[in-house]
């Protein structure tokens, strides 16, 4: 009887395990959807400052003397790495560490920023060199980002790094995340930009606002111009950062999903079993009973 | 005539509403925008902006910011803003005051933080006394 009461514990576990990860995956469906919903809400947002920064751009490109707007020689590439903080989101880490194994050689001279500790740990086992890494919570909030933000500015500035990428996992449907790299400063071609975030988002024509009169400027163009580029680093990270937590959860969902339904169908293929010792012992006990009738 | 006021945050879009004038608390000063402004591109700081139509006007506080002015549309890009008459003062009262206490702490660990992150405390408390003071002018 040793057996039917081991494969009953082994049950109950697995069952146990199943009604964890069911709940894990629900978490991180709602997580998603939140995550979503935020970048949702961003758009405007990203679209006006796009939109200031491209009629900016346009003004006397003398004046336009701002370190984000200039190409300089890369001698060394910024790239920040989006991970996650926790695990048990499938395969999402490991396919970031093999992209930017694959795009970026090792001896590349190239300093990396981390957030998220998975991101953090798998980088420093590459032997890559880190210059700082960061968390962020779940439910990124505009100003969590302030000191990252402001460490790029001045990595960026004192020529730490000479170009900024961010490499995350792209949200491009609920199953599907694909990991990329998104080139962030400097920042070059704000017409190209625009346009690209207009197609992107559909943007209807009538709510493109043209004016032909020119613009006046208050109170200066450097000052517009360093406010400008400030906001639109954040932002731009901001954005990134909404999408691979949307990414992250929506890997996680699938990812648990998958672990609920092998959870069960083991559940099932044990009770089978368990069914089958049970009855075979029943009829043992029956046939040891019906001998016993016999031998009285 | 009329201006399409819209005031945009990393949030959403907080208003979009058809209006007589704007007031805006541009870097310079107080500003107004009515229908027929040139385009312009200024700078806003914390403080009070002013939405009137023909029969009532609004009150908003909002953070520093943009503010693009272009064919009568008037947008406004910041960081937060808030409905006056929606506010509840006492939450002002804490928030202004979690605020301050950050600022304070911040100054004194100078050393760790540096002056940018300070500064943009100190736009925050601004923000906070922008949206006490806009409340408190209109409900006296």
């Amino acid at each position: 009887m040793k057996g039917v009461k081991e494969i009953r514990r082994r049950i109950r576990a697995v069952q146990n395990t199943a009604k964890i990860t069911k709940a894990m995956q629900l978490v991180a469906s709602a997580k998603m959807k939140k995550a979503q919903q935020m970048a949702l809400c961003s758009r405007p947002y990203m679209l006006l400052l796009t939109e200031i920064a491209e009629n900016v751009s346009h003004f006397d490109s003398q004046k336009l003397k701002h370190p984000f707007f200039e190409r300089r020689d890369v001698q060394t590439r910024g790239i920040m790495v989006i991970g996650t903080d926790r695990g048990l989101c499938g395969a999402l880490n490991q396919s970031i560490l093999k992209y930017i194994n694959a795009t970026i050689p090792k001896n590349a001279a190239a300093k990396f920023i981390t957030i998220g500790k998975k991101a953090t740990h798998l980088i420093s086992l590459s032997r890559r060199e880190i210059i700082a890494h960061f968390n962020v919570s779940d439910r990124t909030e505009y100003h969590e980002l302030a000191p990252i933000v402001e460490f790029l500015k001045n990595a960026y500035l004192t020529g730490e790094i000479d170009s900024l990428e961010i490499v995350f996992a792209q949200y491009l449907n609920p199953l599907v995340q694909e990991p990329c790299s998104q080139h962030i400063l400097p920042m070059l071609d704000f017409t190209a930009e625009l346009e690209r975030f207009r197609k992107n988002i559909r943007l209807p024509e009538e709510e493109i606002v043209f004016d032909e009169r020119p613009t006046l400027v208050e109170p200066d163009i450097c000052s517009v111009i360093a406010l400008l580029s400030q906001m639109f680093l954040s932002q731009n990270i901001y954005r990134v950062i909404l999408e691979a937590k949307a990414s992250e959860h929506s890997s996680r969902t699938t990812a648990m999903k998958g672990a609920t339904d092998n959870a069960e169908a083991l559940a099932k293929d044990l009770s089978l079993e368990y069914n089958k010792l049970r009855q075979s012992a029943i009829t043992n006990e029956i046939i040891e009973i019906s001998a016993a009738i016999q031998s009285v | 005539m009329a201006l399409l006021l819209k005031i945009v945050t990393p949030t959403g879009v907080a208003l979009k509403k058809e209006v007589r004038s704007v007031v805006l608390p541009a870097l310079g000063g107080e500003i107004e925008i009515l229908p027929g402004h040139l385009p312009l591109i200024a700078i806003i700081q914390p403080g009070e902006l002013v939405a009137k139509s023909e029969i009532s006007q609004e009150f908003f506080a909002i953070d520093c910011g943009f503010v693009r002015i272009s064919a009568d549309t008037v947008f406004v890009l910041t960081d937060e803003s808030l409905n006056i008459d929606e506010a509840d003062m006492d939450e002002i009262d804490m928030a202004t005051e979690r605020a301050e206490k950050a600022l304070e702490e911040a100054r004194s660990r100078r050393e760790l933080l540096d002056p940018a992150e300070i500064e943009k405390l100190d736009a925050k408390v601004k923000y906070q006394m922008a949206k006490k003071l806009a409340k408190f002018q209109h409900h006296l």
